[in-house]
């Protein structure tokens, strides 16, 4: 295939997917609850070869891209359900692979609810910080985070951030995220989580796609309850005396407006450079993507008999390295489009259509980014004109005038 | 490399504000605010960044946060990483 863009950017992030299975059944959860169900067929967890592969082929592109810094999420399912010993040994041994000119940081993101001290042990002997689900009081929580049988989630998962908040662990603690559910209260769950005292939270929008829209996202592109929801978060946040936490998509959308570059991918244009592995070793991409239709994250390469560079000539893969040439048509005629950079490709899926269509999103990312920009710039109006209507790719009036 | 392509293929977003401005907000916008001109003027001093951080949207299962190793230091940088 010939790909006029720019030379791919190479991987920087490697996603493991070391357990398939969660403990949890959150309703809301992408790998079970949607369109895709490959799950079904992997391996329960990533085995001691598959680890072995993978690590070999990390430090293959790396070297070969003369990459000397890169990171390892420990993902699932829910990863913890592989046990403190096997999560130890992915961590050892992709760092024997990666050898010693090369640093390989951790991660793992965790609801939390099998996170105890000799878990916290493991992780703090080999420098592996710890993100962890909750969607804010213990009411948020229970509306989606449930376990199988019905029971709560939230006292397990209190417990482990008492042990990862303490002094201990402290260091650790990656963040907190939050799905939003237009039915909480924004400034409530916000200082919910923020009673754990975490260094960074995120407020996550529910998947959803044109033809299978999120919860309360209408066609109607006067309507923004997702921008209003994150409003009144932001609004909470900015004011504060002294800056309690970060919250990661504000601040980023701030970075943007400021003519930074975004660490996301669900904001801003910079390139994609992450890739995914599944328990049985083949090569995905972007998991969210299994949202939008069976098979849609799906590459047919795998660790066993393929390199990265082949991943990274996918052509999704490649529309989110090409910044604005990657975009929609809409959104590059959008006046946000350098900050809002299409959302979330996910997203932007339609059937019939396929991704080149703005995001479900687009009004609410619209009036966001416009009332950030109006606030931190301190003076009031809209920017020079709306975001193209989605359905008809006219432009319709902006946030000030709707 | 990493950051000469960047420059190259996407240049840079437009800023909003004009330096002068951004000056005096850095010295009386909000702690939020003052933060992220921190952050935005170490990271152009650094070259900028080119990899998008995976935020794995999830409902339920997992999103990678920021690693942040080259995050800007000083007061309020602590969300940043390692
Ligand atoms: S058209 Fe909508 S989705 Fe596209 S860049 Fe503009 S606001 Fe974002």
């Amino acid at each position: 295939m010939t790909d006029a863009g720019p030379a791919p950017v190479p991987f920087q992030e490697f996603v493991l997917k070391v357990h398939s299975r969660c403990n949890l059944a959150c309703d809301y959860c992408y790998v079970y609850e949607m369109a895709d169900q490959s799950w079904a067929r992997r391996p329960r967890v990533m085995s001691a070869e598959v680890v072995r592969r993978t690590g070999e082929r990390i430090a293959e592109h790396l070297r070969d891209h003369g990459v000397t810094e890169a990171s390892v999420v420990l993902h699932g399912g829910e990863p913890l359900l592989a046990g403190a010993r096997r999560l130890e040994h992915v961590v050892t041994e992709l760092r024997r692979l990666a050898g010693a000119g090369t640093a390989l940081s951790f991660v793992v993101q965790t609801n939390g609810t099998l996170l105890d001290q000799d878990m916290l042990e493991v992780f703090r002997r080999h420098d592996v910080r710890v993100g962890v689900s909750l969607d804010g009081d213990r009411a948020a929580t229970d509306r989606h985070r449930r376990r199988p049988d019905g029971a709560s989630s939230y006292p397990a998962t209190v417990r482990a951030l008492d042990l990862l908040s303490g002094p201990r662990y402290r260091s650790l603690f990656a963040g907190l995220l939050a799905t939003v559910d237009l039915r909480t209260d924004p400034v409530r769950a916000y200082e919910a989580l923020l009673e754990f005292d975490p260094p960074v939270v995120d407020f996550l929008l529910p998947h959803g796609t044109w033809t299978d829209p999120p919860p309360g996202r209408s066609a109607d592109p006067a309507s923004t309850p997702y921008a209003d929801w994150l409003i009144a978060v932001f609004e909470r946040w900015y004011a504060a005396p002294r800056r309690e936490t970060g919250v990661r998509i504000l601040e980023e959308i701030l970075v943007l407006l400021l003519g930074g570059a975004s660490r996301v991918e669900s904001v801003g244009l910079s390139p994609a450079a992450f890739v995914v592995v599944e328990t049985d070793g083949e090569i995905e991409l972007v998991d969210t993507l299994k949202a939008a239709y069976p098979g849609a994250a799906a590459t047919g390469l795998t660790v066993h008999s393929d390199r990265f560079d082949a991943a990274l000539a996918h052509p999704a893969v490649r529309a989110g390295q090409r910044g604005v040439a990657g975009l929609p048509g809409a959104c590059r005629a959008c006046p946000a489009h350098q900050v809002c950079g299409g959302g979330l490709y996910p997203h932007r899926f339609r059937a019939g259509r396929g991704f080149d269509n703005p995001s479900v999103y687009c009004a609410d990312l619209y009036r966001l980014i416009g009332h950030l920009a109006r606030r931190v710039a301190g003076a009031p109006g809209p920017p020079p004109a709306g975001p193209p209507d989605p359905a008809t790719e006219r432009t319709v009036p902006g946030p000030a005038a709707a | 490399m990493a950051e000469r392509m960047r420059e190259a293929e996407f240049g840079s977003a437009p800023t909003i504000l004009p330096d002068q401005l951004l000056d005096e907000l850095a010295e009386n916008g909000t702690d939020v605010l003052r933060h992220v001109i921190r952050r935005v003027r170490a990271e152009a001093g650094a070259g900028g960044r080119i990899v998008a951080r995976f935020n794995n949207q999830n409902g339920g299962v997992p999103t990678a946060p920021y690693l942040g190793r080259d995050a800007p230091a000083g007061p309020g940088a602590d969300e940043a990483g390692p």
